[in-house]
């Protein structure tokens, strides 16, 4: 593999907290660092950190479910940690409750509370190919989607249009959970 | 989605409602009791979830983790749920649920690892659906993923009909004779 752009590596000693890591390593002007999860004692963990890289395109679909609101949350305050450039789509689901006007305001409530920006659209027609499309032509990096509504029981269940994107998308997939 | 449901006009059964005693394949003497309530009983459950291989997971349930496993229990022991235990000796190693959902009940059914091919699950899910018609349940649905066809053969032989395939899991429905 050959990497296009200039990568920093450093070496971290395994006895500093995350703080300490973060505080060592500070972050780049407009580049968030990727940092290492915490590494059992004895091993040792690599920080790769990129400079001068363009920030990751990442396309976040809301149909305006209780979970993909909560992924709204989930991932805005992933992309204020990433510096993921986020663009919110709000798409028509059948199986929301919310109309998308109700939906928007609170994507919108959210953004406020967290204090970031991001790019809020609304996609008509099928949402699941709407949003593979909108990811190839835009050249976006990553589609988010809600992790799935829950039964009474608890159990996991995926929608129509997480089926899709999952099973169409070229680009990678992420349910948040 | 859910609740959407066209239910048979028939209903299935009559089940032999808990507590129900049994061989089951390997030799094995298995009780199965409605759940009471009590404490102890909760705590032998939770030791079963505890033991679960995360393999034989469905949809995200049962959580792995102990504190998780508790205040899911707590979701579905509670009183408009319908809970029957399978004991061996004194270890439970399998459990069957009904959940409210509106007008309906959601079912699961979950057999401890070593003790599944055992003719254990058909017997425990038949008891739970004894002790729904005795509390008057009447309609019953569950969601199963596409390519467990093992549990899907299950249902089907207890009555389940298949009542919708959305996305990776298939939807089934049962009515049962539930008035009081």
């Amino acid at each position: 593999m050959t990497l296009k752009r200039p990568f920093t590596v450093c070496a971290a000693s395994p006895t500093g907290g995350p703080g300490a890591r973060r505080g060592r390593h500070p972050t780049a002007a407009g580049v968030a660092p990727s940092v290492g999860d915490g590494a059992a004692d004895g091993e040792r963990t690599l920080f790769y950190r990129a400079t001068n890289v363009p920030s990751m395109k990442l396309l976040l679909g809301v149909g305006g479910t209780d979970d993909s609101i909560e992924a709204v949350r989930k991932t805005v305050a992933r992309a204020d940690r990433t510096g993921h450039d986020l663009t919110i789509a709000i798409v028509d689901d059948p199986a929301s409750e919310r109309d998308p006007d109700r939906v928007e305001a609170l994507i919108r409530e959210i953004l406020t509370d967290a204090d970031r920006t991001a790019t809020v659209r609304h996609v008509e027609g099928d949402p699941g190919p709407r949003l593979v499309e909108l990811a190839e032509v835009e050249d976006f990096d990553e589609i988010a989607l809600g992790g799935g509504k829950k039964s009474p029981m608890g159990k996991i269940r995926i929608g129509t249009m997480q089926e899709f994107v999952l099973l169409n998308a070229h680009t990678t997939v992420s349910l948040v959970r | 989605m859910i609740g959407g449901h066209r239910y048979p006009d028939e209903p299935a059964g009559p089940y032999e409602p808990p507590p129900i005693t049994f061989e089951d394949r390997e030799g094995r003497r298995i009780e199965v009791r409605a759940h009471c309530g009590d404490d102890a009983e909760r705590e032998a459950l939770v030791d079963m979830y505890v033991a679960f291989d995360p393999a034989d997971r469905a949809q995200g349930i049962p959580p792995s983790e102990e504190g998780r496993i508790r205040s899911w229990l707590d979701s579905i022991l509670g009183d408009p749920c319908c809970n029957v235990l399978a004991w061996h000796g004194d270890r439970v190693i399998g459990h069957a649920t009904l959940v409210p959902d509106d007008d309906a009940y959601e079912l699961a059914i979950f057999v401890l690892q070593a003790y599944q091919g055992a003719g254990i699950g058909t017997h425990l899910i038949e008891a739970l659906l004894g002790h729904g018609e005795r509390e008057g349940v009447e309609k019953v649905w569950l969601t199963v993923e596409r390519w467990n066809r093992p549990a899907v053969g299950l249902y089907e032989k207890i009555g389940f009909e298949t009542a919708g395939s959305e996305s990776f899991e298939l939807e089934m429905v049962l009515r049962l004779d539930g008035d009081e």
